[in-house]
């Protein structure tokens, strides 16, 4: 059932066995898991089944770090979450993105990919992608499929293709709206914001929350769990910035909410590989397959790298003018939603190579396909290392309803930049040892312009950790915040570490592992 | 690995045929026959870079160290001397022997060979 909570009068009290806080994929996976059993369940989602430009104010922050998407437009507050605007891209962790990694300060999950597997195969069906043990890749067959990237033959044990599916994208909002509106045993309150914890004396269990409208009235929930689902970002910032009734946060007594924030720092335009072998354009289009190259475990081991994804772009014979170049990195620019120092000199450029850059435009739009590629443009995004010091933080001003704004401090470690280094080197080596070319590096031999090429991914993963020490964690191997009995975590927060991969797929894994434990819990 | 090189850095390298009783510098340099200004200016650009200096003779004992291989070196076929520097320049890259030139990725050797020519 959904209901409007602007509805509701005043002093309003509902009840029921879980809370969910948040209707985005976790929020709505785990909400759907109880449909048709007897347990109670009510989801409080900050906006209403649409956008609307006044909820959104309340997602509002800053970015006080490296350049970041304006947070009001980054996360969705509505029916279905970010979802709303997610590109849908599914892939799961790899093996070694669970592990304690000796180069990579804490690293390690509480377990491992083989206890995330089922639920990854049962997020298959909520995602609407075909099975698990489609991301197996075959290599002899995946070749005839898409001639153009299977050309380049890494060695087998250095560099794997990955595949890759695509869910749609699914906006779960509109796909489980009528699931979540026909439920008998499910509420979704739209329009209900959490605003207060009710908590007994000594914080350690909570009883109930106060959720308020805008503009509008209070009420209270009572329930046996809560869970927290609004994000990473949000998740970090309400913990930190919703008091309970004695004025107290979860924020105090745990100073890691927020810290570890992480991204999929991608460093595009690093270099080009010019092929040994010329193939046309059309080898690389009409993929029936999404690949991506990335290091094998044993590879990322030797060379003590982070995970990361090659983007391996076929491009045309001959270089770009400058005014491409230009045009390329305004565009790159102006979609990670800043404008790059340099700004003038770009235009300038463009308006000098006026007439390449609309043959370039031509091109883009029309794909001729008897082209052959002169060489591939080469970046990666990649797993960004735990950091504490790259966080979320509460600024001084309050939203419209009194709840601190967030402040986000994204910041990327030495690690992260010599990777940088290491991983192009480590490429370097791998296509000079297979003979599939020569590789010109565009950035700085140490990477000190490593700014230049950095675009953030859309992942916001980390700040709430997942840990089973309360002294390293925020919430422990089953979601549960430490020191509260009854309050868990869901979304992208809890990742330790964050491999290369989209995180949303496992979001919903782990969102539906977190279904089971707390069907476990009621029983 | 060297006709793919040539194609990598647009030097055509064709087969000419048996070379005997070459010095080793001298058949190393003419495995560029038709890309020779290319060569040459990247292997200025490699000297430049401070990758690789010296004469002809001293590039070409970098090549190969070896006396009893520079000797085999000297009468081989252009097809098993290919496939030697073939082999070496793998072996640069599996044991991280590179060079940055201008930004470009090149093996010890290839860099040699270059600065050979530019040399000469």
């Amino acid at each position: 059932m959904l209901v409007d909570a602007r509805t509701l009068s005043a002093g309003t009290v509902v009840t029921c066995d879980v809370a969910i806080i948040g209707a985005g994929a976790a929020g709505i996976t785990i909400a759907r898991e109880f449909i048709d059993t007897r347990t109670e369940v009510c989801v409080f989602e900050s906006g209403g089944t649409d956008y609307s430009a006044e909820t959104q104010m309340l997602a509002q922050g800053g970015n006080v770090g490296l350049p970041y998407f304006d947070l009001r437009a980054e996360r969705i507050r509505a029916l279905g979450g970010c979802t709303g605007h997610w590109g849908g891209d599914c892939r799961p962790l790899d093996p070694i993105d669970f592990a304690t990694r000796e180069w990579l300060h804490d690293s390690g999950w509480p377990f491992g990919l083989e206890t995330l597997k089922p639920y990854y195969e049962r997020a298959t069906q909520v995602l609407r992608i075909k099975p698990y043990a489609t991301y197996d890749v075959d290599r002899s067959q995946v070749q005839s499929q898409r001639p153009g990237l299977t050309s380049l033959r890494f060695a087998e044990d250095a560099v794997e293709l990955r595949r890759w599916q695509q869910s749609g994208p699914l906006r779960f909002g509109k796909a489980f709206r009528d699931e979540l509106e026909r439920a008998a045993n499910v509420t979704v309150y739209l329009n209900a914001n959490l605003v207060r914890f009710g908590t007994n004396d000594e914080g350690s269990v909570i009883d109930s929350i106060e959720l308020a409208v805008l503009q509008g009235p209070r009420f209270t929930a009572r329930a046996r769990l809560f869970i927290l689902a609004t994000g990473t970002i949000e998740n970090a910032r309400l913990l930190l910035g919703v008091p309970d009734g004695k004025g107290r946060t979860f924020g105090a007594r745990n100073d890691l909410i927020g810290r570890y924030f992480q991204e999929h720092p991608a460093f595009s335009e690093l270099a080009m590989l010019v092929p040994a072998e010329r193939r046309p354009l059309s080898d690389f289009r009409d993929e029936v397959d999404m690949l991506s190259f990335g290091f094998t475990e044993a590879m990322q081991r030797r060379h003590e790298l982070l995970n990361s994804n090659f983007f391996i772009e076929p491009r045309r014979i001959g270089a770009d003018p400058a005014g491409v170049v230009s045009l390329r990195r305004l565009s790159g620019a102006i979609r990670a939603g800043r404008l790059p120092d340099d700004l003038f000199e770009h235009i300038s450029r463009i308006l000098a190579d006026f007439p390449a850059v609309t043959d370039y435009t031509y091109r883009r739009i029309f794909k001729p396909t008897s082209d052959v590629v002169g060489y591939f443009e080469i970046g990666f995004a990649a797993e960004q290392a735990p950091n504490p010091d790259s966080r979320v933080r509460l600024g001084d001003e309050v939203d419209a309803l009194g709840i601190p704004r967030v402040e986000l401090d994204w910041q990327l470690a030495d690690i992260d930049r010599e990777n940088i280094v290491r991983t192009m080197n480590a490429l370097v080596q791998e296509v000079g040892k297979a003979g599939l070319g020569r590789i010109k590096l565009l950035f700085a031999e140490d990477a000190s312009d490593w700014r230049e090429h950095l675009v953030a991914s859309h992942h916001q993963m980390g700040t709430t950790r997942m840990h089973p020490d309360p002294k390293r964690g925020v919430v422990d191997e089953n979601c549960r915040t430490h020191g509260v009995a009854n309050l868990y975590v869901a979304g992208g927060s809890v990742f330790p570490t964050s491999g290369a991969s989209s995180p949303t797929f496992t979001i919903v894994a782990l969102a539906l592992r977190l279904a089971d434990h707390l069907k476990e819990k009621l029983a | 690995m060297l006709a793919s090189l040539g194609t990598v850095l647009g030097l055509p390298v064709r087969a000419a045929g048996i070379v005997a009783n070459d010095p080793l510098p001298e058949r190393l340099a003419a495995l560029f026959p038709h890309a020779r200004a290319s060569a040459r200016a990247l292997g200025i650009a490699c000297r430049r870079a401070g990758a690789c200096a010296g004469t002809p003779q001293v590039l070409a004992e970098q090549v190969c160290a070896d006396p009893a291989e520079r000797h085999r070196l000297t009468r081989c076929s252009v097809e098993e001397l290919r496939a030697w520097i073939d082999a070496r320049i793998r072996a640069d890259f599996t044991e991280g022997r590179i060079v940055r030139v201008e930004g470009w990725m090149l093996s010890e050797t290839e860099a040699r060979l270059y600065a050979l020519v530019a040399a000469g």
